[in-house]
């Protein structure tokens, strides 16, 4: 099967105020996908629907043909846009805790990428620092064999020697079969990476165009289109 | 260090006109090995699938082709890469002809202004 | 995956749990040793009376202190495990809403049933020094013959209805903090007040039970000397104990349909 998600007029509200309305969709496996758009603009929505964290008021959501469940979750990694680790963890214990709950976790390549960035795996989640932090839950993301990766803000609030790092993470492990999908409003330093951008604009879809094709097409970055089709 | 992209061109563009850059300059020898496209993409930094859309259209054109199972390799055929320097080194000279004109001289001015410029080198070569 | 979901529950809850209940237990050694043992009972009631009134207030408030702490850690081990933000991690787990839900019932129940079983270990130390044996020696037949079986029976009996109903309390927790859920802001100040709504709906709802069966008007009648404590307890137990269950059943399948179908992390 070649398709991983497909939405059909998935729409989610928050009581009167529509996070995401109507939104079609398809993505095919294979490609990283950027999910771009302002603050507010319904990206983690989309996200947390994915992973089966909200329930849609309409419309329907499937990945690899599956509505949000235990299947899905065995095949999406998912980094969330906080801190989503007990603080009083050791960073062992979350290796653990990962490899415990998903059989396509690699403690191996885990363990060598925080031997690589010297992260004691002995300390506690807690005493880290925020950017360190990131760092590790970004690591056990991208340890697991997933079919889609989804995460949400991944370089948002990093200094620019971290973001090159974790592109390069990601890079390194995305396989050919999987999907990324990441949320970002750096689309800059992004771009180049990926395949695909979809813009969201106030809970609507209104772009999904491959990164070349925009370049060819409107000659211009996906930065500069984003800055013209979202300009305040 | 990740390679230095603009923003307007179509990424894939770019990135053969690195590689081929890279050959005519000699980092790549006649039939040597280029790196996977996996390491070639990290290297660059940028999306894998747009890396091997690059390499496939060098493979079109012939400049690279590749073995079924170890991979790909720069063309030995001398004459190919001969006329891939001749060509590269023309669209430099067009685009820096183009540029005078835009600054306001003529073909033959550009063309005196080089020649002067050389003798000014050879000259503070020799002193 | 139960297996696993109820370990990691055990591993995020165990050292707080233990530190309670250790400092419990310190307490209650201290109390016997420095007190209990050294209580003259064949002195004037004035004497002793005030070290055990002392220790009677004093266990009242330290296991009213443990009980709510084991609460409290039931409670925030259930919503910061799944509605905080550590629910982003959990909900994506491969595990079903209902293996979450079993887990933690589980996981809940476990912690409760040890929480009394300690707290009575607890009172065990507090009272079973030679001195009091020996005092209680003396009212011992009349002890048995109010309650109809002797005080350790009593007591033992007493002690396994509590372990067996504790998952009532355990899951009207976990009721109350899913229907807190269902609304957009202030979640948890919601799930308390439901708490004390559920509670409130208990006490009414057992009352109104003691009245038809007929339970409250028998205690009025406290001083005949058919009436018998012990039977009388037993009944009451298993009355409230049964409408708790019966309550708990319902909490239990209205907390796995929230779970199943109202998630909503904000």
């Amino acid at each position: 099967m070649k398709t991983i998600l497909e939405c059909r007029g998935l729409t989610k509200k928050y009581g009167n105020f529509s996070a995401l309305s109507d939104l079609t969709l398809t993505l095919e496996r294979g490609q990283i996908a950027g999910l771009l758009g302002p603050n507010g603009s319904g990206k983690t929505t989309l996200i947390k629907l994915i992973n089966g964290l909200l329930v849609p008021s309409g419309g329907e959501l499937k990945i690899n043909g599956c509505a949000p469940g235990v299947e899905t979750k065995k095949i999406i990694s998912y980094l969330p846009d906080q801190d989503c680790l007990a603080s009083q963890l050791r960073v062992k214990d979350a290796l653990r805790l990962y490899s415990d709950f998903y059989k396509d976790f690699s403690m191996e390549r885990a363990v060598n990428m925080l031997d690589t960035l010297e992260i004691d795996r002995s300390s506690r989640l807690g005493a880290l620092s925020k950017g360190t932090k990131e760092k590790v839950q970004l690591i056990l993301v991208m340890s697991r064999d997933a079919q889609l990766y989804v995460l949400d803000e991944p370089i948002g609030g990093v200094d620019p020697a971290a973001r090159d790092y974790i592109l390069r993470t990601i890079l390194t492990n995305y396989n050919e079969n999987a999907t990324i999908l990441i949320s970002t409003h750096l689309i800059s330093d992004i771009e180049n990476v990926l395949d695909r951008v979809l813009f969201l604009k106030a809970g609507c879809l209104v772009l999904n165009e491959s990164v070349d094709e925009i370049r060819t097409k409107y000659g211009k970055s996906v930065d500069a289109l984003f800055r013209e089709v979202f300009r305040c | 260090m990740p390679w230095d992209l603009d923003n307007e061109r179509p990424i894939y563009l770019q990135l053969m006109d690195r590689i081929q850059q890279d050959i005519v300059a000699g980092t790549y020898k006649p039939g040597d090995k280029i790196p996977s496209v996996r390491d070639l993409a990290l290297e660059a930094a940028v999306n894998p699938n747009t890396m091997q859309k690059a390499l496939s259209e060098l493979e079109r054109s012939g400049l690279v082709y590749s073995q079924r199972t170890s991979g790909r390799f720069i063309t030995e055929d001398t004459e190919m890469l001969k006329k891939l320097k001749r060509r590269l080194a023309e669209e430099h000279i067009q685009d820096f002809f183009q540029k005078m004109r835009n600054l306001g001289f003529s073909d033959e001015e550009t063309l005196n202004m080089i020649q002067e410029t050389i003798k000014g080198e050879n000259h503070e070569d020799n002193t | 995956m139960l297996g696993k979901l109820i370990k990691y529950d055990l591993i995020y809850a165990s050292k707080v749990f233990l530190l309670i209940h250790g400092i419990y237990l310190l307490i209650c050694v201290a109390l016997r040793i420095l007190i209990m043992d050294r209580l003259d009972f064949d002195a004037r009631p004035e004497v002793f009376m005030t070290p055990v009134t002392l220790i009677t207030v004093l266990m009242i408030f330290v296991l009213s202190a443990v009980t709510l702490a084991t609460s409290l850690l039931i409670a925030l081990r259930f919503y910061r495990n799944l509605f905080g933000r550590e629910g982003y991690l959990s909900w994506t787990l491969p595990a079903s809403p209902s293996e979450h839900l079993l887990a933690k019932f589980l996981s809940g129940f476990l912690l409760a049933a040890v929480d009394i079983t300690i707290i009575a270990t607890g009172i065990v130390i507090i009272v079973t020094g030679p001195n009091v044996a020996e005092a209680y020696r003396q009212i011992a037949s009349e002890m048995t013959e109010i309650l109809g079986v002797s005080l350790g029976a009593y007591s033992l009996k007493l002690f396994f209805f509590t372990v067996l109903f504790s998952f009532t309390s355990v899951i009207q927790i976990y009721f109350c903090v899913a229907l807190g859920q269902l609304f957009q802001g202030h979640r948890v100040l919601f799930a308390i007040a439901f708490y004390f709504l559920t509670g409130f709906v208990v006490e009414i709802l057992s009352t109104l039970l003691l009245l038809v069966s007929g339970l409250l008007t028998e205690q009025m009648t406290f001083s005949t000397s058919a009436f018998n404590l012990g039977q009388y307890t037993e009944k009451l137990y298993l009355i409230t104990g049964m409408l708790s269950v019966i309550l708990a059943a319902g909490e239990y399948i209205a907390a796995q349909y929230i779970m199943k179908k109202k998630i909503n992390l904000i």
